[in-house]
């Protein structure tokens, strides 16, 4: 029987995509040896049984197995990383926001709504807005290790651009009552961005400044 | 780690002693464990890449395991694939491990919860 070579060429390459639920060192360590283990597998199954239909249960074993070992992985990872201080450190500006972002800001501007001025209500509202999703995204990020430092912090910006901009998308041609989407708020949401991620990135080149060698080697 | 007491390691898990028997008799890359395994199980036994790959970085930080770079098996090489073999801490880890079931395997025949075959 001939193999379908072309299917397992397919499912190699969509397994490679699915190894991102590994930690990075991990993925990069093993994950060149993993997927092609996989492929072997794929090429074995669909010689002995019957074709692409064969696949199926080589992704079923696939999927479970990545579900098992994957969250093993990150907590080793995590613990390997220097623990939970360690962790609490990075993450503590995200935290910090989070707590100034709920206790502080959003109260305020609650409060003062109506008696704030447009500039300051739009700065206030994209400031809340963008803050609880660019610093879910870059503790989301840097609890997993999927990425760190730098790069946490700019693809937390480049995720929370593309949320808010669907966000403001769908507002906008959705109708509704914000759809009269003015410049000014576009801009504050622009500022709020810049804002959250040069902070990010200042608390990062700070950490990484005063980590020294080893732990900047990690 | 390579300096300690193997019984320091035990009881291994089930994936880890058999990748440890898988190595025993030869060097092998991720694939040829797997399908030892399979094999001298009769396919009851199935690793996947994430238990497997797991298993063997435990393994090597642990100093059981250590890659090779012989490449054994002429017939089936590939300069991608990585080959692993038994360090001698690794084949005592092993050796302690089976002493151990085997403590066990004994302990349910004096109870005749098996048959002495």
């Amino acid at each position: 029987m001939k193999t379908p070579e072309r299917d397992v060429s397919r499912s190699r390459r969509a397994y490679a995509l699915l190894l991102a639920a590994y930690p990075r060192e991990f993925r990069r360590a093993y994950g060149r040896e993993m997927a092609l283990v996989f492929a072997d597998r794929c090429r074995e199954r669909a010689r002995a049984g019957r074709g692409a239909a064969a696949l199926v249960r080589v992704w079923g074993e696939a999927l479970l197995d990545l579900a098992l070992t994957a969250p093993r992985e990150h907590l080793e990872s995590f613990r390997e990383g220097g623990g939970v201080m360690r962790t609490l450190r990075t993450v503590a500006l995200a935290l910090l926001a989070y707590a100034f972002t709920l206790l502080v800001v959003a109260p305020l501007y609650a409060r003062n709504v109506g008696n704030l001025p447009a500039v300051v209500n739009s700065l206030l509202d994209a400031l809340i807005s963008t803050g609880l999703i660019f610093n879910f995204v870059f503790l989301l990020l840097t609890l997993t290790r999927w990425l760190e430092g730098v790069r946490a912090v700019r693809a937390a910006l480049a995720l929370t651009t593309l949320i808010v901009g669907a966000l403001i998308t769908l507002i906008t041609v959705g109708g509704g009552p914000h759809a009269g989407l003015s410049l000014l708020i576009v801009v504050a949401q622009v500022l709020s961005l810049l804002f959250w991620f040069t902070v990010h990135l200042w608390w990062v080149l700070r950490r990484r400044g005063s980590a020294g060698p080893p732990a900047a080697a990690a | 780690m390579a300096g300690s007491d193997p019984e320091e390691l035990l009881p291994l898990s089930p994936a880890v002693f058999h990748v440890l028997l898988a190595l025993a008799d030869a060097e092998r890359h991720g694939y040829g464990i797997i399908k030892e395994v399979e094999a001298r199980t009769g396919g009851r036994v199935r690793l996947g890449p994430g238990t497997l790959y797991g298993s063997i970085k435990r393994m090597l930080e642990q100093g059981l395991v250590e890659e090779s770079d012989e490449r054994p098996d002429a017939e089936l090489d590939d300069e991608r694939r990585r080959y692993y073999r038994l360090t001698d801490f690794g084949r005592r880890v092993a050796a302690a491990e089976a002493e151990r079931l085997s403590g066990l395997v004994q302990v349910a025949r004096a109870k005749q919860l098996l048959s002495r075959a």
